[in-house]
């Protein structure tokens, strides 16, 4: 059995006697709690961009979008534009094809009378 | 000094870009003079040009199921250009004989073939049709057509197959004998060259004659 010594008690005590904390620790303690708890500029989604960048970096992606929508809208409307002018171009070679048709054939005709001698001379187009 | 230097070279650019875009779009087979004269005198007028690469961008957005727009894609496709002024005049005498002849003036080459020729007095009543022919294929057309209050100009350049004015008969107000016209375009063509060859023949006959 091991014999204590008659002074370890006393000593132990005295080490494990509350003493008063030094002049303004609970303070320096506080004011380590609540800076631990601000939040940190890790960035958001801890891709480690600071949130501006990443704001800017949306309206980039979101002006390059809108400026091809914008592209494509503008690709529509010159389409249809060429598109109709296609149109209206065969429109007109058509009509003009047919009042050329015409003319030939009127001409053709009166002719035809002229020298079958059928009735009245329809005059000719002057030739030049 | 060196950033002026680039800053020219790139403002120069920028002009000549702008002046070769300039220069394709004002590009037109008929005399451009006259053009701004009659546009000038026009109570209403249409001018259409369209290039090869306008022909391509319009082919584009042409729908190929609706019948009037199908068959203008599969003609255009392999057009190389489409031009057509057409002038209204609120009174007659807006254009004289001369007017029609410097137009016509572009088209009287060998490789054209009067086709139809109606001609009046003053010009009013006059009328043209011109094919291009190429080994005997029409690479081009030309329409001419005078009214008292009425121009009209249409040349189309690019092969133009006789089917394709056949497809395109009723549609467009193209009539349906345009294929005739076509095929009678070819007929003058072969009598022109045989005439030729016929005159070349008795050339040699002559002057091998003692």
């Amino acid at each position: 059995m091991v014999e204590m010594k008659d002074d370890f008690e006393p000593e132990l005590r005295e080490q494990l006697r509350a003493r008063e904390a030094p002049a303004g620790f609970a303070d320096r303690v506080m004011a380590r709690v609540a800076k631990r708890q601000q939040p940190q500029h890790r960035g958001w989604l801890g891709f480690g961009m600071p949130v501006w960048q990443w704001a800017v970096a949306t309206l980039l992606v979101a002006a390059m979008v809108a400026g091809g929508l914008e592209r494509e809208r503008e690709q529509r409307e010159q389409g249809a534009r060429a598109r109709e002018q296609v149109l209206l171009a065969l429109h007109i070679t058509g009509s003009t094809l047919r009042e050329v048709q015409q003319k030939v054939g009127a001409s053709d005709a009166v002719h035809e009378m002229n020298q079958k001698g059928a009735g009245a001379v329809i005059p000719e187009k002057d030739e030049p | 000094m060196r950033a002026s230097v680039r800053n020219a070279f790139w403002v120069g650019l920028a002009v000549a870009a702008t002046a070769a875009g300039a220069w394709a779009q004002a590009s037109s087979p008929f005399p451009v003079t006259l053009e701004k004269q009659l546009a000038e005198r026009a109570a209403n007028y249409t001018e259409v040009s369209l290039d090869k690469r306008m022909l391509d961008f319009a082919s584009r957005f042409l729908n190929a199921k609706d019948s009037d727009q199908g068959q203008a894609k599969r003609i255009i496709e392999k057009l190389d250009g489409v031009y057509v002024r057409s002038y209204e005049f609120d009174k007659p005498g807006q254009y004289t004989t001369a007017d029609l002849e410097s137009v016509r003036r572009q088209f009287e080459t060998p490789e054209w073939t009067e086709l139809v020729k109606t001609r009046s007095r003053d010009g009013s009543d006059d009328a043209d049709i011109y094919m291009k022919l190429v080994n005997g294929e029409a690479q081009g057309m030309f329409i001419l057509d005078a009214e008292a209050k009425e121009l009209d100009f249409v040349y189309i350049s690019g092969p133009i197959r006789p089917e394709d004015l056949q497809d395109l008969s009723g549609n467009f107000g193209i009539p349906s004998d345009a294929y005739a016209l076509s095929k009678k375009a070819k007929e003058k063509d072969q009598t022109k060259a045989d005439e030729k060859t016929q005159k070349s023949a008795d050339k040699t006959q002559k002057e091998g004659q003692p």
